[in-house]
């Protein structure tokens, strides 16, 4: 096991680096995607709204695997030469919009039209409507989902191995084919995996704990 | 009759609070507002009555902009509301309102309710806007509950508490949209009470209610309502002895045992 660290640890330590990297990456723009989403989810405007439901129910309801392949084979079909971590991060961001389009749609309905009524009676303009009354309701709602979406993303993108992103599972694979330490190196992989997604867990409890940070003037 | 005194050419005249002329509104094909004229003095009470679906809290709700109107002109403290979002808010810093459901921020103590508007819309600070807040929460009978969250607060006192936050911006104008139709019986008296010593003031306040003795004790006209219209207008004790309409005695009759 030692040998094996020594030797392969670097491969192992990028893989898990570039896990991390695609996932946050990928979460951040999917989440201003998606709320984008969930404001087209919300609208009137009719074929808007049935496209974005179009979207999210497509990627909701499709495995990852198949999204990622189908998207690698949908650029070389473009004839375009994308790098693989770049097609990953590309996956990671469509999967996460639909989803954080759901959970910001499902935060904006469960802030009542009496609250936005309350805030415009009160001379109160949009931009700081959203701040000072939408936001500071909904985030607790939103907080929780987003950080089991983000846990989720942790694990699915292990899926991208099958497209040969070189993230830290494909890692685990280019180990094995050149030590046949099978067993060793997937659990190896595995409580990485672990130590990540319970990382995420921790960091999103204390943020959870302190939401006093939302309401103004505090 | 006081609706014809209101044709004088000059729009600004600074005894009339609201102005209502000739609008009419309608949601999709269904017209729910048609061709409303009201003139409300600067002090003066008001009470609007009728069925539910008349159209009375719509026309209230026009008065803020929350509702837009189709047709016709209304000005708030001679100010035009029209699709311009400055002249909107002009007349939303001047114009308080009380909802049926309060609709008091959760996530704010009753404080933080009050001060929020004076401290984001006004820029008042923060000690100036507490002590305004202060000085409401008193006159509603509440200020001991001051740090407590809303959710903490009866109906009533979460009334009172809405009341004290539309008077923190110092409004000309009270909007009440049906005060007290959302809750349990023994805490209609106390809000009542509240905006009674309201009219004592002098605040110029329009009241959707069915709060028929209210109306008796303040009110200086009294607005039936029915099917987008106003059908009748009258001083209370006419309006209660001697309704002209048809649908104002049926109304009435139902409401008053």
């Amino acid at each position: 096991m030692i040998d094996l660290l020594s030797n392969y640890g670097v491969i192992i330590l990028r893989g898990f680096l570039w896990t991390i990297i695609l996932v946050t990456g990928g979460f951040a723009i999917g989440s201003v995607f998606g709320a984008v989403l969930a404001i087209l989810l919300v609208s009137k405007q009719k074929l808007l709204n049935w496209l974005a439901r179009s979207y999210v129910e497509l990627i909701r309801n499709t495995p990852f695997l198949i999204q990622a392949m189908l998207l690698f084979a949908l650029f070389g079909i473009m004839r375009m030469r994308l790098e693989p971590l770049l097609v990953g991060l590309i996956a990671i961001a469509i999967y996460s919009a639909a989803y954080m389009a759901e959970i910001i749609r499902g935060g904006l309905a469960s802030v009542s039209d009496g609250q936005r009524e309350g805030a415009r009676a009160l001379a109160i303009g949009p931009f700081l409507e959203f701040r000072l009354i939408i936001l500071p309701q909904l985030l607790p709602f939103v907080l929780p989902a987003s950080v089991n979406l983000l846990a989720t993303l942790c694990k699915e993108s292990a899926f991208l191995a099958g497209v040969s992103v070189a993230e830290l599972t494909f890692s685990g694979q280019v180990v094995i084919t050149q030590t046949f330490l099978v067993f060793e190196v997937w659990a190896v992989i595995g409580a990485l995996y672990l130590v990540l997604v319970l990382s995420v867990m921790a960091a999103a409890k204390r943020l959870e704990k302190k939401m006093t940070w939302l309401i103004p003037g505090r | 009759m006081l609706s014809l005194v209101a044709q004088s050419p000059s729009p600004v005249d600074t005894n009339v609070a609201v102005s209502i002329r000739d609008v009419s509104k309608w949601f999709g094909a269904f017209q729910v507002l048609e061709n409303i004229n009201l003139e409300v003095r600067v002090g003066e009470r008001i009470v609007i009555a009728g069925p539910s679906g008349s159209g009375k809290s719509t026309m209230i709700r026009c008065l803020n902009g929350l509702e837009r109107h189709q047709k016709g002109k209304i000005l708030v403290n001679g100010t035009e509301l029209s699709e311009n979002r400055k002249k909107i808010d002009t007349v939303r810093k001047e114009v308080g309102m009380v909802f049926q459901h309060f609709n008091l921020f959760p996530h704010l103590t009753i404080l933080e309710n009050c001060t929020l508007a004076p401290m984001w819309v006004k820029n008042a600070d923060r000690r100036q806007a507490e002590g305004i807040a202060a000085y409401f929460l008193e006159k509603v009978r509440i200020a001991d509950q001051a740090h407590k969250y809303p959710g903490q607060l009866s109906g009533g006192q979460q009334q009172r508490v809405a009341i004290a936050r539309a008077l923190c911006m110092k409004p000309k104008v009270l909007l009440f949209d049906e005060p007290t139709s959302a809750l349990d019986p023994e805490m209609v008296r106390e809000v009542l009470d509240t905006m009674v010593s309201l009219a004592k003031d002098g605040m110029t306040m329009l009241c959707v209610t069915h709060e028929m003795g209210f109306a008796r004790q303040v009110a200086d006209r009294v607005i039936f309502m029915d099917g987008g219209q106003i059908i009748e207008e009258n001083t209370p004790s006419e309006f209660f002895a001697n309704p002209q309409h048809e649908r104002a005695k049926a109304f009435l009759s139902q409401i008053i045992h």
